[in-house]
This record gives C-alpha cells, structure tokens and sequence, in this order.
C-alpha cells in the first residue's frame, strides 16, 4: 500500500519534470541577441538634420536633438566568432542613430542592425558635456531609470568633449565600455577618481535637487580615453554647470572623506625635495553650526598612512623628528587642496557638491527646511573651517 | 493568524505564538525598510515604483550569488504569496461554509472564479494600488472595529465567560 503510494508519487514528479523539460518561457536565444555594454548621449552636432526637423509646418517644436550610440559587443568578444579572418575584428560594435527623445531613438537602431538591443547586461551610460549642459539631466535619464531591462546598477559618467568619442578604441580587442568600467574601480588607490556612480544613487540626487559630482572621461584624438577630474552637476537645473580638475577632486574626495587610498605628494621644507604620504585610512567628520541664523561648518579630516617614498636623503625615517615634520608638510598640502576646492565649489559654481546640506538636515532639520529652497546659494556664503590630522604609522621596509 | 489560533491543540499558547509570529516578520520588514531607504535615500524612494526590487536589482557584488539577485527574491516572494494565499484562501472557503452551514468542497471551488473577477476589477496599475490600500484598509476595520463591537454585544447580552 504505502509502495505504491510512494511509486505513484516519483512517477507523477516524473512526469512533471519532463513537462518543465520542454523548454523554457520567454527564452532568449543568445545568437539572436546584440548585448548593449555601453550607451553614450551627445548633442547632435549636424544643423542641417536640425532645420530639416525643424522646418517642418505644424510640426512638434524644435527640440535638442541627441545623437545616441549604442555599443554592442560581437561574436568575437564572446568567443563564438570564426578565428580564420585575416584582418582582426573589432571586438565591438557601435551604432549611432539620432532622434529628440531616447526610446524612438533607440528603436530606430533597429533599422540598423538586425539582433534585437538587449539591455540588461549595460554597463555604461556616457553623457556628453554638450548634452548635460543644455538638458535636464531628470529628462535624459528617464527612459533608463523607468526602462525595466536597463538595471540600475549602471554607472554614469560625463564626457568633456563628444561622449562617442569614448566609446571608441584603437585596440581590436578592447571594449571601450567595459574597460572605463573596470577603471573605476580605481576609486580604492587613488583619491582623483570618484566612487562609482549608478543610476540608483543619481536617481534621488536628482529627485531631491541637490548638486552633485559625476566622473569626467577625456577622450583624445588618439582614441586613448582618462579620468580627469569631476563634473559638477547643479541640483536646481540639473544641468552640468562646470568640471573640477583632478587637483580640485583630490581636494574634495579628502572633504567627503570617501577616498580609499591615495597619495599626497607633499614638499619637505628644509630641503625642498618630496615625501610621498600614502593613505591607508581615510576619514572626515563635517559638522554643522548654527548660532541664530549663522550657520558654518568645520571639517575634521582624519587619515592614518605611510610614508611611501621620500627623496630626502639626509634624513631618516626611523627618527620621529623626521616623521612628524613630514606629516605636518602632507598635513599642510591636503589643508591646500581642500582650501582651493572650497573657493572654487562655493565662489566659483556656487554647489553643494560634497554633502555640506545633508550634514546640516541631519544635524538641524528646522534650520534645513528654512534654507533648503536655496541651499547653493546659502551654501556659497557660508564660513567653513577646516582640521586636518594625519598620522604617519610606518615608512615601509627602509627606515633610511 | 488570528483564524488559525482556533484550531490550535493548545490554545494557552496562542499568546506566545502570536507575538513570534508577528515578531519574526516585523524585524524583516523593519530591516528591509532601513536597507532601502539607506542604499535609495527618501527621495529615492519617493521616486522608484517597486523600491525593494530596485534596491535588489541595483547593488552586483560580480561573483555567485550577488549578481542578478531579484530573480532568487523573486522565486522567495512568489512562495511567500503563495502560503499567504492558500491560509487566506481556506480561510474564506471555511467561513462561508460556516455561514452557511454547508460542505466545505463546493466553496473551496467556487471561490475560484469569483476571485478571478475580483482581481480583473482594477483596470490599471493605480487602481490596483488603491485597491490594495482599500483591502489594507477594510482588514483594519474587520479585525480591530468589528470585534470590539461583536465583543460588546456579546458582553451587553451577556453570554456566557
């Protein structure tokens, strides 16, 4: 009785896995696939298809049109291509259509390519300096926050010049999308490049209309591709309002305190040689006053390092004299840095990049609610002071 | 929960049983609420339809299990909704039969068509949203209203313990 219970049982699961067997719901085969890494936005720069759109009567308004393209990786880069052609293939593929919305844009490239656009494996989103000056950033990005395929885990970054340009390598073999991925996680070793920005962390910067940094990409004619400082988004237009360069972001990221790791090149005083500071710990305490209606702030930066190189030959590491002279040279530089950033984040762009306003909402929500409306301009007029602390613990394996 | 207490073979640890069971999920759902607004911020939140599956599909530790993380809390909640379901379901079925004073069977299966219409009664996403505040809503007035008021007739009438 129970036996053939139990038989009944295994021959029913049977049966139910051979139903599951037979193939899979909504199943994507591979092949048929163009697996989208990377997408860059530009500002299309043709004025001819501008009046061409333009000229038409009765038509919508002119817009800005944008140039979008879309970065496919091939066969070749997923090891299914054939190995015997004698040029090498690249081992992507762009395309390029232009439009004034993004979807209908990006339908359009089906007119272009024949593999359906697959976008849950996109890595990238570049933004062009032209672009992200003269549209709202909430507009561009709203196709890739509300599209379901696009995962929100993409990072993005601005462009100086066309962002296209970055998507393009001289090397076969290199995907430009990934490979600005992979740097960066360069965020852990140095302090000019910013942490990783998705399109989660952007989404309620955005909504909630503070200004903000993005990491800036500069492509060269040559096809090489380098991060170069910071671009300054302003929270109230959404709108790029202007780059800081990789001094400027050093300065910052010791603001913010979320640097990793890093150098601080400083200059040692007697003998005028450098001390090279390494960065092991890095951290940084904002903190909010308000007297009346006096608010100011003060930074307490911390870091714990080495000494990593030091050209002082006269000197010896292993002598405390000599360690905290240096210490007070690195002190002394990143005071710099951060002093210059300041001037330029509150006198020059006039934003709150470094999260001076969500210290301060923490801190004193009253008082945040009466001058977040206008928070940049409050912000540029507001005294800060600044502490900085480092700690040298070790010279490394040479105590000369 | 209240329904499956009386059924319980030792009904003086309803108390404890309650409070664990309404404990375990309460800590889970007060994790799940810090972990999102932390990662999103509130105006995040404010901004996105489905925050949990956002925060879920937006953070990738490349590796095993971190990447693509939705489709397993997917597969989780699904099971989830269905024990939900199946208790609440056998529920509704117990209570008409009940109320009627007939076999169980004939409502455990005409239950199903009628809750195949009521769940193609809202037209878009809105109106779904609005009618789950007004279930949310109707179980607040059902389970904490109704009681009392049965509570007190029984108490004016003055039935037995």
């Amino acid at each position: 009785m129970k036996h053939v219970t139990v038989r009944n049982l295994l021959i029913s699961l049977l049966v139910l896995t051979l139903l599951s067997l037979t193939g899979c719901w909504s199943s994507k085969e591979i092949e048929d696939l163009g697996l989208v890494v990377g997408t860059s936005l530009d500002l299309d720069t043709q004025e001819e298809s501008r009046e061409e759109s333009a000229g038409q009567a009765g038509g919508p308004p002119r817009r800005d049109r944008i140039t979008i393209t879309n970065q496919f990786v091939t066969a070749e880069t997923t090891g299914k291509g054939t190995k015997n052609a004698s040029s090498q293939p690249k081992a992507y593929n762009n395309v390029s259509e232009t439009g004034d919305a993004i979807l209908p844009t990006l339908r359009n490239m089906i007119l272009r390519i024949e593999k359906r656009a697959f976008d849950e494996h996109s890595k990238v989103i570049i933004i062009g300096g032209d672009l992200a000056r003269t549209l709202d950033l909430q507009k561009i990005l709203d196709f890739f926050i509300r599209e379901q395929e696009m995962r929100p885990s993409c990072l993005l970054l601005i462009a100086q010049n066309r962002a296209s340009q970055t998507l393009d390598s001289k090397k076969p073999m290199e995907v430009p999308a990934f490979k600005l991925v992979e740097m960066t996680h360069g965020h852990g070793r140095t302090t000019k490049i910013l942490p990783p920005a998705t399109l989660t962390k952007i989404e309620g910067k955005l909504h909630s209309g503070t200004s903000f940094l993005l990491q800036n990409v500069v492509s060269s004619a040559n096809g090489d591709i380098k991060f170069e400082g910071a671009a300054v988004i302003e929270g109230k237009t959404r709108k790029l309002r202007g780059f800081l360069n990789e001094k400027e972001l050093e300065g910052l990221t010791w603001i913010t305190g979320e640097g990793k790791g890093g150098l601080v090149k400083s200059v040692d005083k007697k003998t005028g040689e450098p001390i090279i500071y390494e960065v092991l710990s890095m951290k940084s305490k904002i903190k909010p006053r308000v007297d009346g209606n006096n608010i100011s702030f003060k930074i307490e930066i911390e870091s714990e390092g080495r000494i990593a190189e030091h050209w002082v030959v006269s000197e010896k590491t292993i002598e405390t004299d000599f360690l905290k002279r240096a210490e007070k040279a690195a002190e002394e530089e990143v005071e710099r840095l951060v002093e210059h950033v300041l001037d330029k984040i509150q006198h020059e762009y006039k934003t709150d990049v470094a999260g001076f306003g969500n210290r301060l909402r923490i801190a004193y929500p009253h008082v945040w609610k009466a001058v977040k409306k206008d928070w940049d301009q409050t912000f540029s007029e507001v005294p800060i002071r600044y502490e900085v602390n480092l700690t040298i613990k070790d010279y490394g394996t040479a105590d000369e | 929960m209240l329904l499956l207490v009386a059924f319980m073979k030792q009904p003086d640890k309803a108390a404890k049983v309650v409070l664990v069971g309404v404990f375990i999920p309460l800590l889970f759902y007060v994790i799940t609420v810090v972990m999102v607004i932390g990662a999103l911020s509130i105006d995040g939140v404010v901004m996105s339809t489905w925050p949990t599956l956002e925060l879920m599909r937006s953070f990738e530790i490349p590796g095993l299990i971190f990447e693509r993380f939705e489709s397993w809390l997917l597969v989780i909640w699904i099971m989830q909704i269905f024990t939900t379901f199946t208790i609440t379901y056998y529920a509704a079925a117990l209570g008409m039969a009940q109320l009627f004073k007939k076999r169980i069977r004939p409502f455990v299966y005409g239950l199903v068509p009628i809750i195949y219409l009521i769940a193609m009664v809202p037209k878009d996403i809105n109106d779904l949203f609005k009618f789950g505040d007004m279930v949310g809503n109707a179980a607040l007035l059902l389970f904490a209203v109704l009681p009392v008021i049965l509570l007190l007739v029984s108490s004016v009438r003055g039935g037995k313990a």
